[in-house]
């Protein structure tokens, strides 16, 4: 869908602020280089934002959101007037950590459908050098917006109805996993949203499928690989990543990596983000059992296992399992 | 669109992403709530064709409600959580909170206290790509369910009701709509006296 209508906006960091300070605006026009950067921003926001968000309802349980208001209006006229609300609603969120930050919507239509992407570039620092016929004249600018790769924060509505459309969209915040304050910045306090997918629906399905993936994989190093990350997730707890990040934190192999894909019941749900939530994480997959060429098993709550088993490495890659306790239960099958 | 074009388009629909779909978020639901106790059944559906239509067609103030009723009504997959008893509605909403995204929660109370009717907790949930059968495309599905919490005497009156309504071919009188009420208010003595003699006989189990 072609970029059309492009509105930028100067805003400052201004919580708690009152009055709040003006923000000032502008229209891109016909300037070639900067249309063209920001072209490449609207365009690869399709896979930049890469979270999924959801808009809250209102505090009284109602299907409504102030943000959604200001987007849906601005969807229906897209002036520079009506883009100010959302950079106002930006200023009077931002705290001085955040800084000043040059905010653009960027709006196309196609038939009946419509795409904005809201970007924030935040300030920095600059030194600019011109060559001039008497050198090089080197200069310190203040207010420069950059697109940094560390602090880039954006999101991304397509839809055709204004009514009944544009409750959910795509969000990319590089801070996603910053500090608190820095966190609930963009997506929870900015864009009143929350992630799509809940903490324990995504660990939920994030521990079925590695359960499934232990389960389905006849190579024992591929088990073993999954295994160990079973227990190391829960040191992940908390993070708002996919399972494809949280597996590359781990430094699975490719194998066991696709092998813990197909687990899942759509690929697409490999990308989707969520906050582990340790509660359900141990609550899917409260053991851990080791297998051993002994012909033994060691099973144990996966929260207690090096507790309960003391591991001893032996030469070559031979362990030795210790334990002690008192029998209070014994059985005999004819299977495991 | 034309009426017959819209039944067809959604009967397809209806066929071949909705079905499926109610019947994986059904088996999601029922996992979900696995711990959560008191639960009677758990059950989800699709809008059947000419539910759809007669509500794609309504209209207000002469005008049609909807301008794009196959995106815009939010019901086409509706579930229904019924719990034994009314204090049973809050965990049990609780529970399903934690595995859905909700953009609305509403629960639905007759607008008089001396008045008795329609009374459940409705929420309007996203859709989660787990209960999208793998040969249908995310695109096609809805991005939102309808999620009712009831009580068994809840969903009996809204059932039996939701009947007399489909069928009534003609406005109801004065004294019909009075049965109704009553028979509401019957139904939430019943959820009442239930719901005080399980904490009355709990109690009394506990301090045994």
């Amino acid at each position: 869908m072609a970029l059309e209508v492009i509105n930028s906006y100067l805003t400052q960091p201004a919580k708690n602020t009152k009055p709040q300070p003006k923000v000032f605006g502008a229209t891109i026009g016909d300037d070639a280089s900067l249309r063209s950067m920001l072209n490449e921003v609207y365009e690869k926001s399709q896979t930049e934002c890469d979270t999924a968000v959801i808009f809250q309802h209102n505090a009284d349980g109602s299907m409504q959101n102030d943000f959604r208001d200001d987007l849906i209006s601005y969807l229906n006229d897209t002036s520079l007037i009506n883009g100010k609300k959302i950079a106002e609603r930006l200023q009077s969120v931002t705290t001085n950590r955040s800084g000043r930050g040059l905010l653009f919507l960027m709006s196309g239509s196609e038939n009946r459908r419509k795409q904005i992407v809201i970007a924030r570039f935040p300030a920095d620092h600059g030194i600019v050098a011109k060559e001039s016929d008497r050198g090089l004249n080197v200069e310190f600018i203040e207010r420069v917006f950059m697109k940094k790769a560390t602090t880039y924060k954006s999101a991304l509505y397509v839809g055709t109805s204004l009514k009944a459309d544009f409750w959910d969209g795509h969000a990319v915040d590089r801070q996603l996993n910053g500090d608190r304050e820095l966190s609930a910045y963009w997506i929870g306090e900015f864009l009143m949203s929350d992630l799509k997918t809940t903490g324990p629906a995504g660990t939920q399905r994030l521990a079925l499928a590695l359960r499934n993936a232990i389960r389905s994989t006849a190579d024992e190093s591929i088990r073993k690989e999954l295994t160990v990350a079973a227990l190391s997730l829960r040191g992940l707890a908390g993070r708002r990543n996919s399972a494809a990040e949280f597996v590359s934190r781990l430094g699975l192999s490719d194998k066991a990596k696709t092998v813990f894909r197909e687990a899942f019941p759509r690929h697409e749900l490999f990308d989707e983000k969520f906050a582990l939530d340790l509660e359900e994480y141990d609550r899917q997959t409260p053991f851990r059992a080791v297998e051993l060429d002994s012909g033994g098993t060691l099973i144990a709550p996966l929260k207690e296992f090096n507790n309960i088993f003391q591991q001893q490495p032996l030469d070559k890659d031979r362990v030795r399992f210790t334990t002690e306790g008192k029998v209070v239960d014994e059985q005999v099958r004819k299977s495991p | 669109m034309k009426d017959d074009e819209l039944l067809e388009l959604y009967a397809q629909r209806y066929n071949a992403v909705l079905r499926p779909i109610a019947l994986m978020l059904q088996d999601n639901l029922i996992g979900d709530l696995k711990d959560v106790s008191h639960i009677d059944r758990i059950a989800a559906r699709a809008k059947s064709p000419d539910r759809f239509v007669e509500k794609a067609l309504k209209l207000i103030d002469g005008k049609p409600k909807y301008d794009d009723p196959l995106n815009q009504i939010q019901d086409q997959i509706g579930a229904r959580v019924t719990v034994l008893y009314k204090d049973d509605v809050e965990p049990a909403t609780r529970a399903v909170l934690r595995y859905f995204t909700s953009i609305e929660e509403r629960l639905h109370v007759p607008e008089k206290q001396w008045e008795f009717g329609y009374f459940g907790m409705h929420l309007v949930l996203a859709l989660p790509g787990d209960a999208v059968p793998k040969h249908i495309a995310l695109g096609d599905a809805p991005k939102f369910f309808e999620l009712q919490v009831k009580t068994l005497f809840q969903h009996a009156w809204s059932e039996a009701n939701h009947d007399l309504e489909y069928k009534g071919t003609v406005d109801l009188s004065p004294e019909q709509i009075r049965r109704l009420a009553l028979t509401s208010a019957l139904a939430w003595g019943a959820d009442r006296e239930f719901s005080e003699l399980y904490k009355e006989l709990r109690g009394a189990a506990i301090e045994n």
